[in-house]
């Protein structure tokens, strides 16, 4: 497939890939490539992505915010990846994300530990339905940790896969 | 590809199987095809009149038809909402999506006790999840028994791939 005069790395960055970007492709037929264009929706659905990256030697507040207010934010994983550097090897917290309406907001965790090697986390559901704690969804999905100074001296770059629904 | 911008290029619709995406890897051209692409995250959503909530148990409500042969239904994730409602559903309201042809445990849960409290599924933490199987759909049902009162429509939304097997 030829590429006009500019190559694709000239272009400044679009930075995160969002559901109506419009992409390229080619289909054959006939014998023949044709073009034609498709959205980041149809390839992965809608899903959004947000990355955070916490210097974590201070406390996170971070808060994913539905781009139409109303909206519901759906979680649907998440990981988190740094390079400890730690001052107290073997420390553990866990990051927590909230819906903050819920009345027992607190739905998911991402447990991590300081040492001395890479680290990916993922994320797991610390509620149950059936023990009556929800995971109620709201326009916000909160992340929090609260650090014991000292204690951390790298940066975590947390990814978050989400969708925002209208609701019914 | 041609001096015109790429939003003039005709939709494609439905990606199917031979489609290919130009991407720049270290500075040098290369295609993409769709089968090494991420599967499409695929939605499904209805609506489960109150009656039937109330029958959930011994009739669960078919919320994705069974894929072919040869494929298999990954849940990403889902929520319940609620409509129409005065009263809140009591008792069995653990509801699950679960395998449409298989028994077994629920392979996500959500809870349908607070009619003013749309809710994801999230998987189950106290009993292990089912896995779901080839050429398989996905119902929703409510765990134990039917709910007892109630009066709300669910309106259950479902993320999934469907992926080779």
């Amino acid at each position: 497939m030829p590429l006009p005069e500019t190559s694709i790395p000239d272009f400044p960055d679009g930075g995160l890939l969002q559901p109506t970007d419009i992409l390229p492709l080619q289909r054959f037929e006939s014998g023949v490539w044709v073009d034609y264009r498709t959205t980041a929706a149809r390839i992965n659905g809608n899903v959004k992505l947000a990355v955070i990256d916490w210097d974590m030697s201070i406390n996170l507040n971070e808060a994913i915010t539905a781009d139409t207010p109303g909206n519901y934010l759906l979680f649907l994983s998440a990981f988190a990846t740094f390079e400890p550097g730690a001052l107290t090897p073997g420390t553990g917290a866990d990051i927590l994300m909230t819906s903050p309406t819920s009345s027992s907001g607190c739905a998911y965790v991402i447990p991590f530990i300081a040492g001395s090697d890479k680290y990916v986390t993922i994320s797991a559901p610390l509620a149950d339905p059936t023990t009556d704690i929800y995971d109620g969804l709201d326009s916000d999905l909160n992340l929090n940790v609260v650090v014991v100074p000292g204690t951390f001296d790298s940066t975590m770059r947390i990814v978050v896969q989400y969708v925002e629904i209208e609701p019914v | 590809m041609p001096n015109r911008s790429i939003s003039q290029f005709p939709d494609a619709g439905a990606l199917v199987d031979g489609d290919v995406f130009p991407i720049v890897r270290a500075l040098v051209n290369y295609k993409v095809e769709l089968a090494n692409m991420p599967q499409p995250i695929q939605t499904a959503q209805v609506t489960i009149p109150a009656a039937q909530v109330l029958t959930l148990n011994a009739t669960p409500f078919l919320v994705v038809p069974a894929v072919a042969t040869g494929e298999a239904i990954a849940i990403q994730g889902g929520l319940v909402e609620f409509a129409n409602g005065s009263a809140n559903y009591a008792a069995n309201t653990t509801l699950m999506l679960i395998s449409a042809t298989a028994t077994g445990n629920a392979v996500r849960v959500a809870n349908i006790s607070n009619r003013t409290l749309p809710n994801a599924f999230i998987t189950p933490a106290t009993f292990s999840p089912a896995p779901m199987k080839e050429a398989d759909g996905i119902s929703a049902q409510v765990l134990t028994g039917n709910p007892t009162t109630g009066n709300s429509d669910l309106t259950i939304t479902v993320f999934y791939t469907v992926v080779n097997v």
